[in-house]
This record gives C-alpha cells, structure tokens and sequence, in this order.
C-alpha cells in the first residue's frame, strides 16, 4: 500500500473523528480504476460543457476564456486524470461525437 | 433559467476523488447543489444510501458544504431539526447568512423506510427539499427490491428463475404520494437533462417551504448496464414515458417534456441486464402488463395538466 493511504494512529485523528477539511477526497487517487481512458481533442471541442456537467468525478478541468465575439466564457481545459474512472460518459454524450464526423473526445483502451 | 455556463462559474459541492461506481449519474446532480442558487448557503443532509457511504469513506469527504450523515430512516426527521434550530437562532439574531437546507435519499431510504420521517418533515411545512434519487432497488447493500423496483426487475431478493420473472407487481408512485401532501413543489426529473433539473432544483430551493424532487438515476450494477449507459438509459426512460418529465407547483399539474414520437417501453428495459430474462415469448404478458402501467401513468399526468389548462380558460 502507498504511504499516503496509510491509516493514521488514533492520536493523529481529530477529536470525534471529525474530518475537519470538507472536500479532502480530492487527494484520492481514483485514476487507477480506468480501464479506459477518455482523450480530448482541443481543435474539435465548440466548448458545450455537456462533458464538464455530465463528468461524476469532476475530472473536466476549466479555465476562463472568450467566445470569438469576446464575451468571457469557460472553456475545458483538461482531463485530471487523477480522478478519472474512465467511465465513458463525456465521449458517449459529447454532441461532436454524436454528429459522427469528428471526434472531440476519443474513448480507448488504456495502456498498461 | 441557469445555463451551464452560469452554473460553470460558480464553485461546486462536491470534489472528485469519491468512491461512487465508475459512471454513476449521481454525482451530477451533487455537483450542481451550491452552482443553481444565488445569495444561499446549503446545507445537506444525507440518509444512509451508495451517495452517502462513497462520498465520506474516512478520513475522506467530498463534501465541500456543510453535511450529516442520518441513518437510513430520519434524513426527514433530522433535517426538520436542524431547519428549526437556524430559524430559532435567527430570530435571536445570531445568524444573520439565508441559508437553504437539503436532504438526500435513495429510493430505499424514501419510498420504504425514510418515508415516515420524510412525511412528517412535509406536513409541519419545514423550508427543507427533499431530493430522492431513484435507482429501483437497494443498490448499495447488493441490489435487493425496493417498493420503487419496476415490474419484472431481477433483483437478489426477487431473482428471476423456474417459478418467478422477477419482482411482482407494480411499483409505489412516491411524486404522487408528495403531491398528496400539499406541498408547494414536488417535481420528477431525470439525470439526462442537466438545465431541466438545474431549474427545477433552482425552483425548489428558492420556495419558501417543502419541496420535493424525484430524480431517475440509472445504477450501472443493478441495472446491469455499461458503464457509459446511465445518461442514455436515463434519457431512454423518459422517451419511452416510463419517468415523465412534470412538476406540481401548488397543486397544479405541468408537464415540463412530451416525447416527439412513441416508443415502446422495451426498448428501454432489453437494454437492461436486470429485465433481459422477459425478453423471450413466454413473458409477454409480462411485458404488455408493463407497457399498459407506463401508459396509464402517463394518461394520468397527462389529464391532471389538462384539468389544470381547462380550469384555468376558465376563470378567464
């Protein structure tokens, strides 16, 4: 087992057992369950979100950006593979895929 | 009506790193918790369900808002409490933030043992939604049959086999169950419709009072289904008017989606590992039984909307 999941000692633990900081399972490694892997192409991406929204690990990373008439918008950065499962999800309901002419997020087999 | 873009800017309520099933919808909408509402700190609260034990594995929580975990039967209860202990210490001035409070259950924990709890919450009128995801069995403890499993569902306590084609009879309607309540707001969503159930939770935290969401939510072991099949099945089940799109807003039906075109109902279920055994001639009736319950179900909501529309014309 890897030294960060080691379990710690009942003086190290909070008082009730508490977890003090809400949001820590960020620091779980859940990549490791992907038997697949989803891999997004910028070039064909028009931006939609329906990945970042249909994402259940949040693995959709997003940074500011602008429409080409200048108005602020998010816009996919990456995939934090760290927390991907490699459901599937975000290439099944990706409306580029859907159209069939081109891929803006490939699905394959994960390489071991 | 909040769009993604609205709602990407916002922060969310839930991190990555949980341990629900590689292509579970249910983080979809715990994500979107905190990201539909302005000006509202949240607060959940969460029976004892799969959300409930993947989000918080110790020393881990993915929570990112303030959270409790109940047992399985008083989400209702516990959360009537806490909504009246923030409305005492408001009036005494010593919270001064609105705050909105949520509580979440799975199918098992509402239509079955919660419902009682849950109940009681709706009827003293808490300012409290109640969200109930629906994924047709007790997915968590190894897929046994709930009051919300559809007909013919192979489950581990309804098994499929010689003498039996699965779970018996027809499923509870728990939505009609809230609309009976006479709540402000009792709404059925599905998980396929991100800016339907977006406005819909939009709807139901805002209320001044009870308020209640039923949402469809595959389960990619129950179901026996691929892991990238849950948004598609969900969409499928309102397609085929197996889960129809509506809401209740003071007692008064509207239906928020109508299919184009009919699709029959098999075409949803023999997607499904859990209904695969029915698809063999000797249970049609099995089959035909399911499809007159999805359409008398529909014919249903669909007259409740019309008197609505009628009775309205009317008075003007």
């Amino acid at each position: 087992m890897k030294d960060k999941y080691r379990l710690k000692d009942w003086q190290e633990l909070a008082i009730g057992g508490v977890v003090p900081d809400g949001g820590n399972s960020v620091d779980y490694e859940t990549g490791t369950w992907r038997t697949s892997r989803p891999i997004w192409n910028a070039e064909n991406c028009i931006n939609c979100l329906n990945c970042w929204v249909f994402c259940p690990e949040d693995a959709f990373i997003l940074k500011d950006g602008t429409t080409k008439k200048g108005t602020p918008r998010k816009e996919i950065e990456r995939i934090n593979y760290y927390h991907c499962k490699g459901c599937g999800l975000c290439a099944k309901e990706c409306p580029v895929n859907k159209k069939g002419k081109k891929t803006a997020i490939d699905y394959v087999k994960e390489e071991h | 009506m909040p769009s993604l873009q609205e709602m990407a800017k916002k922060e969310g309520a839930f991190a990555g790193g949980h341990r629900m099933c590689a292509g579970c919808p249910v983080p979809i909408f715990t994500k979107m918790l905190t990201r539909v509402t302005d000006g509202y700190e949240i607060v959940a609260g969460n029976a004892t369900c799969c959300l409930e034990v993947a989000s918080s594995i110790f020393p881990y929580s993915a929570w990112k808002i303030p959270w409790i975990h109940t047992a399985f039967e008083n989400v209702g209860a516990s959360m009537s409490g806490v909504e009246t202990m923030y409305r005492a210490l408001k009036k005494r001035g010593k919270i001064t933030k609105p705050y909105k409070f949520i509580a979440i259950g799975g199918d098992g924990g509402t239509y079955d043992i919660g419902l009682q709890s849950l109940s009681g919450a709706m009827e003293r009128g808490h300012d409290l939604v109640y969200i109930c995801y629906d994924n047709g069995a007790y997915m968590n403890t190894g897929v046994q049959r709930s009051s919300a499993t559809p007909m013919g569902a192979t489950t581990t306590t309804t098994p499929m086999g010689e003498q039996s084609y699965g779970r018996q009879g027809n499923r509870k309607d728990l939505s009609r169950i809230m609309v009976a309540h006479n709540i402000g707001y009792v709404a059925q969503a599905s998980i396929h419709d991100p800016v339907d159930l977006s406005e819909k939770l939009k709807k139901a935290i805002e209320l001044d009072g009870p308020a209640f969401i039923n949402l469809l939510s595959p389960c990619i072991p129950g179901w026996k289904i691929a892991p990238d099949m849950a948004v598609e099945l969900a969409r499928l089940g309102v397609e085929t008017k197996y889960w129809p799109l509506y809401e209740v807003i003071d007692g008064e039906y509207k239906i928020n989606y109508t299919p184009k075109k009919e699709v029959p109902v098999t075409e949803w279920m023999f997607l499904q590992g859990r209904f695969k055994h029915l698809n063999k001639p000797e249970y049609s009736d099995v089959v035909d039984a399911f499809q007159k319950d999805v359409e008398r179900n529909w014919n249903w909501i669909v007259r409740q909307a019309a008197s609505v529309e009628l009775l309205s014309a009317e008075v003007n």
